[in-house]
């Protein structure tokens, strides 16, 4: 029996992690969450869960003593991701935990300019994205702990993780119910996948084998698929088709996106945290109320959707190159499912179940 | 003055209440004059709002002085009824956070009460003064859909609510999961918009020992019939669908002051919605005011209330509505089916649909760890 502590269970991975771990006799997952709100995805399984502090080194070692695993999927603030994968690091050490399996991601690189790109690389830039930079950070602080007298580490870099409840499944499936679905040149860019259940599974393999991985994986679906094939896959599943999303010929950088970034600089989000809700919502209806002032009656009319394009999709679907895969696919050959085709028509079985499609969907 | 007892300090006090109670105090409608919770720090942390308040442990020791009329509960709902009927023996009105109670016995029971000792009982739904709505309402009632209608609820969100405590999520202190939290406020507002009905089916995803997270329940009312689906891990296509053989409506949870409608082979036009409620406490109810957001139903919820207590207008939901719908709750959990999860693997389904909280017949050994 592996006893696996999985930090960050509450969210997206997390949950499903969780759920493919409960139904494996020989694993016992164990959710540590920082806030109890994170049981809200798991609250049907009734489990019995431990609150962690990750400012606390020793306070964390206490939590994670016995456990023969620990899986880092936590996210939250990006300035807190550093101290976070450091803590948690030396905790597991002090805790004498063999493992460590931090999810890391293929978004450090960028458009991934490079095609042989080596699993090992550590990005040298600081991207304009601060949650890349954070990413960027904690892979090299890791990086530097491989080959020390701490637990086994394995950091899995996946490219975009999709699947049901996937934020790369709504946030499409989403804009193309509205009309509002963009692509930039033509859609040719590489759309890097990785099923979360391939994702989930590898954390499982990696956590359950007898004799420890170490290092950086890339980690991606083997089937390469272009932005272009990925919206119309989804654009079918849900009874439109590729004629529905617009196509872009490049990304405009106006001063409405300056203004928009400006809500990703940590200054401006320590102050947005400060403010009561029902002050952001007054100020939202001020500024509602100011458009639509300047705007004609809204009542009455049906207006076309347009796309807002922005920045980081314009990045993802700029990529270059797929991932390379074999050092996992070496590394891991167990981890085969799931296929493309099977995972995408699951997913539509989804899309149907949440009510995503272009008509309302079933009423009974 | 109504002297004012707040039980329970948490995250929905601080976001949602404080404000309006503020805004009555201003205008003498109101005075708080005790803060209830088993945590005192919490208590101190609302003090900062309501300075003169004094701090207590238990209502009981809450309600000692004789000074007060109304007790406003905001607990986990398993601690509702005991409280709301502890309020209304020692002679105050209640306003409850929905759920009123987690059975429907006990709202019956809190309602017979408010009744027999005169009081006020009303519970916080502020969705009934959502303008969208209340015009929708109009337009059915107006026959502009036609009928029969069918209609689809959809409201799914990771949760994300800041709670203290676990409370929540356990079937004891919770009475439920989805259904009871965010299940309350969609069969209340399927109820003001139908009236009464009744629960067809339910499918839900708990296992034994949890809540569920997920909830499809399937309702009928005198002229329409239809899905409510929930979640607490997942965003859904959210939004109220209504469609008769004239028509057919969309309201974006989002957007409460406007909905969207649609003639049989037309496009979608966008309708805004201006119904107004009291925004005073003056017989005539004084200017009356449109609300734009959450916050703005609140308020007016919160007047609401207090026109209710000076016998100016009805509680927009009593006991009697509260324990309707969660009549239709308990229904739909006794009766509760595995949810059908399509996305999943065959043997996948399998295995969760055995674990099911209402599969006791040959079930396998629970292999869960608690």
């Amino acid at each position: 029996m592996t006893r696996l502590a999985v930090l960050g269970a509450g969210g997206f991975v997390g949950s499903r992690l969780l759920e493919l771990s409960l139904a494996r006799p020989e694993i016992n997952a164990i959710p540590m969450l920082r806030q109890p709100r994170g049981l809200g995805k798991l609250a049907r399984f009734g489990l019995a869960w431990r609150p962690i502090d990750t400012n606390s080194i020793h306070a964390l070692a206490e939590s994670l003593r016995g456990f023969d695993a620990v899986v880092n999927l936590t996210q939250g603030d990006n300035q807190r991701l550093l101290p976070d994968v450091q803590n948690l690091y030396e905790a597991c050490r002090k805790a004498e935990v063999g493992r460590f399996i931090h999810l890391g991601s293929a978004v450090v690189f960028g458009e991934v300019k490079q095609r042989d790109l080596p699993d090992d690389r550590l990005a040298s830039e600081c991207r304009w994205s601060a949650y890349a930079c954070a990413k960027a950070s904690a892979d090299a602080w890791l990086a530097g702990r491989l080959d020390t007298s701490g637990p086994a580490t394995c950091i899995f870099r996946p490219g975009l993780v999709w699947g049901p409840r996937s934020i790369w499944v709504t946030l499409p499936v989403g804009q193309i119910i509205e009309g509002n679905a963009f692509l930039f040149h033509g859609g040719s860019g590489i759309c890097n996948l990785c099923h979360v259940d391939r994702l989930a599974n590898a954390i499982l393999s990696a956590a359950t084998r007898p004799t420890a991985v170490t290092g950086f994986y890339h980690l991606g679906d083997p089937e390469v698929r272009t932005w272009r094939q990925y919206y119309s896959d989804l654009a079918q599943e849900i009874g439109s088709d590729i004629s529905a999303i617009h196509q872009l010929p490049d990304f405009e950088y106006t001063w409405k996106h300056r203004v928009l970034g400006l809500k990703d600089l940590e200054w401006v989000r320590q102050l947005k945290r400060r403010i009561r809700n029902q002050t952001k919502d007054q100020m939202k209806r001020i500024l509602r109320t100011t458009i639509a002032r300047m705007s004609p009656p809204s009542s009455g009319a049906s207006f076309p959707a347009s796309p807002r394009p922005d920045r980081l999709l314009w990045s993802l679907q700029s990529i270059q190159h797929p991932l390379p895969l074999q050092r996992f696919q070496a590394h891991f050959p167990e981890v085969t499912e799931p296929n493309y085709e099977t995972a995408m028509g699951r997913l539509g079985n989804w899309l149907r179940y949440s009510g995503f499609t272009v008509e309302p969907g079933e009423f009974r | 003055m109504l002297g004012t007892v707040i039980v329970g300090c948490g995250a929905i006090v601080a976001d949602l209440h404080t404000q309006p109670l503020r805004r009555l105090q201003h205008l003498s409608a109101v005075d708080v004059r005790v803060l209830v919770d088993r945590d005192p720090a919490r208590a101190l942390t609302l003090r900062r709002w309501f300075p003169d308040a004094r701090v207590a442990t238990s209502l009981t020791a809450g309600l000692e002085p004789g000074d007060i009329q109304l007790a406003f509960i905001a607990t986990p709902p398993g601690l509702h009824r005991s409280l709301a009927l502890e309020a209304l023996q020692a002679g105050c009105h209640v306003f409850c956070e929905k759920p009123l109670a987690t059975r429907a016995a006990e709202a019956q029971e809190l309602a017979r009460a408010a009744g027999a000792a005169g009081r006020v009982l009303a519970v916080a739904h502020p969705r009934r003064f959502f303008p969208n709505t209340a015009t929708v309402r109009s337009r059915i009632m107006a026959g502009d859909l036609g009928g029969p209608l069918q209609f689809v609820l959809r409201e799914g969100s990771p949760y994300e609510w800041p709670i203290a405590t676990d409370a929540a999520f356990r079937r004891e202190t919770a009475g439920g999961g989805v259904l009871l939290d965010k299940g309350v406020h969609c069969l209340d507002t399927l109820d003001s918009l139908f009236g009464a009905g009744h629960v067809l089916a339910c499918w839900d995803d708990s296992l034994r020992g949890g809540v569920e997270t997920n909830s499809k329940v399937e309702l009928a009312y005198s002229s329409a019939r239809g899905l409510v689906h929930l979640s607490w891990d997942q965003a859904l296509n959210n939004g109220l669908w209504i469609r008769g053989p004239l028509g057919e409506i969309r309201m974006d949870s989002h957007q409460i002051d406007r909905y969207h409608w649609r003639s049989p082979g037309t496009p979608w036009q966008q309708n805004d919605c201006h119904e107004s409620w009291p925004s005073d406490l003056t017989s005539t109810g004084g200017v009356r005011r449109t609300p734009h957001n959450y916050y703005d139903c609140g308020d007016l919820e919160w007047i609401n209330l207090v026109r209710s207590i000076h016998s100016l207008e009805s509680p927009a939901v009593d006991g009697v509505v509260a324990a309707r719908v969660l009549q239709q709750i308990e229904d739909a959990y006794r009766i509760a089916q595995p949810l059908d999860q399509p996305w999943l693997a065959p043997s996948e389904q399998a295995f969760w649909r055995e674990r099911h909280w209402h599969a006791t017949q040959g079930a396998p050994q629970d292999p869960l760890p608690r």
